[in-house]
């Protein structure tokens, strides 16, 4: 069972099975606390998805509201996550095929004179970040969104991306090799 | 740059972004869902409270009919005045019988009571719905006689009842 870095208030007592269960039977509160727990993983792909926050948080929306009414559909509750994460994965694309394409080179606005105390808080370095992320490849990002936004282990990643647990270690390696290089002039500047 | 300052750049980069999005479906279904789960139910209590309130009044008056139709029958039923009768009958048997086609009597000391009485069990009515009154007739018959033999008494004792309807004709 994955667990959000989010835990809700002292209502981990139910597991997932049961609590899809209970959803399962039109109980909305058992469907709300599904939300709690899996809000992050979902945010989590669609961002990798999307690139952008607002988008992922109204697929995220979306999503939810669709599981709720197809969850008679789903076979196995334990697999509850993986279930929902490609019915994100669904709508994401959907959302892209609605727009267009998202550019990877985005137009960087010079940083403020006065008022930023640190380097992250500068729209400049938050745009490389952004656009260091974006080079990567979808499912190595998911993984990177997964383990750094969601702090889950490579076993949780590899069950909601149909990857083996090595092979998420792998991609992290790599994407983390990437940024390293994509991202070097930011963290000089912090520890500058 | 170290593994831990990627790792915490990443961090801080992702929570910064995705955090503020954190709450919106929990909020969208509790307006989405919830809410009108809510009135449904809220709407449908109403309209079950609204039903039983309803039935009770509806109840309420069927009874009220009811009681104005049979109250009045009952009232104006003429009493049946029967009075307990316990009549006792002894029927006292000569000592000795005189013998039939020359056999000797067969019993001694015979001794023959009849008990019996009448009750009036009070108003009943009968399958076609005709207003009547329960009268209920018990008699116990009772034999004894002695054995002249072997000295020993005998006793025979045999109830008997039965119910009768009297229509009772409202005046």
């Amino acid at each position: 069972m994955m667990i959000s870095k989010h835990p809700g208030d002292g209502r981990l007592d139910q597991t997932v099975e049961q609590l899809v269960a209970r959803a399962k039977l039109h109980d909305a509160e058992a469907f709300s606390e599904l939300i709690h727990r899996y809000e992050g993983i979902a945010m989590s792909i669609a961002y990798a998805r999307t690139r952008n926050a607002a988008d992922a948080g109204d697929i995220v929306q979306d999503a939810f509201l669709k599981a709720w009414q197809r969850l008679d559909t789903l076979d196995d509750p334990s697999r509850f996550g993986h279930w929902l994460g490609r019915m994100v994965r669904n709508l994401a694309i959907d959302l892209r095929r609605r727009r267009r394409p998202l550019p990877l080179d985005t137009s960087i606005d010079p940083p403020g004179v006065g008022g930023v105390d640190t380097i992250l808080e500068t729209a400049e370095h938050k745009h490389q970040i952004d656009h260091a992320v974006a080079s990567l490849d979808e499912l190595s990002r998911s993984c990177v969104v997964l383990r750094y936004y969601e702090n889950l282990s490579s076993k949780e990643i590899g069950e909601l991306l149909d990857l083996s647990p090595a092979a998420v270690d792998m991609r992290l390696s790599r994407a983390r090799g990437h940024l390293k290089d994509r991202l070097w002039s930011v963290m000089k500047n912090t520890e500058a | 740059m170290s593994r831990d300052d990627l790792e915490n750049l990443l961090r801080n980069h992702l929570g910064a972004e995705l955090d503020a999005q954190r709450g919106r479906a929990a909020r969208q279904f509790e307006s989405r869902v919830i809410e009108p789960m809510r009135v449904s139910l809220a709407t449908r209590n109403r309209r079950l409270r609204s039903l039983r309130t309803w039935c009770a009044v509806v109840s309420a008056m069927a009874a009220c009919v009811a009681l104005g139709f049979a109250v009045p029958r009952l009232l104006t039923q003429p009493k049946l005045e029967i009075a307990a009768v316990t009549p006792t009958a002894e029927i006292s048997v000569p000592k000795t019988l005189a013998p039939l086609d020359g056999e000797k009597p067969v019993l001694e000391g015979l001794r023959y009571t009849s008990s019996q009485r009448t009750i009036d069990a009070g108003p009943a009515l009968l399958s076609d719905g005709v207003p009547a009154r329960r009268i209920i007739r018990q008699r116990v018959d009772q034999l004894r006689w002695r054995d002249p033999a072997t000295g020993g008494r005998f006793e025979i004792i045999e109830p008997f009842e039965n119910d009768l309807f009297v229509q009772v004709h409202q005046q």
